[in-house]
């Protein structure tokens, strides 16, 4: 019997897992990259500093970001190998299942990047990042930080100058994340400040609009 | 109502391509009928991969019409999309998959029925059923493009368009090849071989288009004349082409 649509996202998914189970090009990157430099930056900043918080779940995001830019955009690498991307478009399956199934495997492998980032962190700048109460600004920092990944990188992948063109597009629109997912995380860490905006809000917010952006517009993006 | 005659599978009209620095492509008016075969001929930079790429709605034109299956393929190319088979430049299969789960999976995305024994017959049809455990990254270039013959063929499009599928094919792939395509016209199959071995498209194809500098400089059924004399004719447009 032939697959419905979640069978074939299914079937996409578990394709972009097994290769990279395989050839671990993307997941082994950027763990690399933001474990360099969390330990960079850790020499970098003052942390006896009253702001040691704040500057250090800001170094803790940039890298998550950087590291996020970096490995989308082998991914995308990966899938211009052999010509993979464009036999994709020809496929019976709506561009929004398409996108689905990238976002899953993208989200999964950003998965892997924040189980190894948050304890490397968490030891290098002594926050205790392993709180339940920051794990949710995790979780949704990431999903649009995912979503927005997914969305944006075959656009800036069509172009020659993909390397140049990725972080110029992707990380203007990221600034609201960047912020959201920054102070959301900061307000985890110090309860006592009242009076805050909704945070949190705004990254579940950005995450949804990403999300929808992507599964309604991603067809449009496929197009030459 | 579909805008083209019935049984025509392709109409093309006045197709062009422009990158911004002259045409690719300009002028180009075929039409292919269910089961019908054309081959295209020409030089290097003649227009053939930009015409398949059109053909196969992966490319825009700048100008003309296309109706695939008698539906508006510039208006609305996701619908068909999936009933066509391409085989580009590019082989479309994941490198870290072995050639077995690259035709399993494309037989699920194109939702084939029945997908095991149609894999197992794709294989079987291009002579890789040995070798299905393989990567595809360990497996060498004939046998990429012997794999992308089958993944282009499993799920029986409707029209099937190949550019240069023989290259990297030595005479049993090239042997592979000549059944699928006279299989897939036999069903129906509306088949548009872009290559450089006359003998293979005037063997293979009813009818047979030369393009030159990206123009359409001569058609004619294919049995008008020998493999030697299209082969002729193309050498002789890529020399006017030259002189001009």
């Amino acid at each position: 019997m032939p697959p419905g649509f979640w069978g074939q996202v299914g079937s996409l998914l578990a394709a972009d897992l097994r290769r990279e189970w395989r050839g671990r090009a993307v997941v082994g990157l950027m763990v690399s990259f933001v474990c360099v430099t969390g330990l960079i930056l850790n020499f970098t900043f003052n942390l006896a500093l009253e702001s040691r918080v704040a500057t250090a779940v800001g170094a803790f995001w940039t890298a998550l970001l950087f590291a996020t830019i970096l490995g989308l955009g082998r991914v995308f690498v990966l899938d211009g190998e052999n010509g993979v991307w464009e036999g994709l478009t020809l496929i019976l399956l709506d561009p929004g299942g398409l996108f689905l199934a990238k976002l899953g495997s993208n989200l999964l492998f950003l998965t892997v990047l924040d189980s190894v980032a948050v304890p490397v962190f968490a030891a290098l700048y002594n926050l205790p990042l392993l709180h339940g109460a920051v794990l949710l600004p995790i979780a949704l920092g990431t999903l649009a930080l995912g979503a927005a990944g997914t969305l944006f990188v075959p656009l800036a992948g069509a172009s020659t100058a993909r390397e140049i063109l990725l972080p110029v597009v992707l990380l203007p629109l990221l600034v609201p994340v960047l912020i959201g997912a920054v102070q959301a995380t900061v307000a985890a860490l110090t309860p006592a400040t009242a009076g805050q905006p909704p945070w949190t809000g705004l990254l579940a917010a950005c995450a949804a609009l990403f999300l929808g952006s992507g599964y309604l517009l991603y067809g449009y993006l496929l197009d030459d | 109502m579909p805008p083209t005659a019935p049984g025509v599978a392709i109409a093309a009209h006045n197709l062009g391509k422009s990158y911004g620095v002259g045409w690719a492509l300009r002028g180009v008016s075929l039409s292919v009928a269910a089961g019908a075969g054309l081959a295209v001929f020409g030089g290097n930079g003649a227009g053939k991969t930009t015409l398949l790429r059109l053909l196969a709605t992966l490319s825009a034109p700048s100008l003309g019409t296309l109706h695939l299956l008698g539906h508006d393929a510039l208006r609305d190319p996701r619908r068909v999309r999936p009933a066509l088979g391409v085989v580009g430049a590019q082989s479309y299969l994941y490198a870290d998959l072995t050639v077995a789960e690259n035709l399993w999976l494309y037989a699920r995305l194109y939702r084939v029925p029945e997908a095991g024994g149609r894999v197992a017959a794709a294989l079987a049809a291009v002579r890789l059923d040995g070798v299905a455990a393989r990567r595809v990254r360990a497996c060498s270039r004939g046998m990429q493009q012997r794999l992308a013959l089958a993944r282009a063929t499993l799920h029986r499009p409707a029209v099937l368009l190949l550019d240069e599928p023989d290259s990297g094919l030595d005479a049993d792939g090239q042997d592979c090849l000549a059944r699928l395509i006279a299989a897939g016209r036999a069903a129906g199959q509306a088949v548009v071989l872009a290559t450089h071995d006359q003998e293979l498209g005037v063997a293979l194809c009813g009818h047979a288009l030369i393009l030159d500098a990206g123009r359409p400089i001569y058609s004619a059924p294919a049995l008008a004349h020998t493999p030697a004399e299209w082969r002729a004719r193309c050498v002789l447009a890529q020399s006017r082409s030259r002189v001009a």
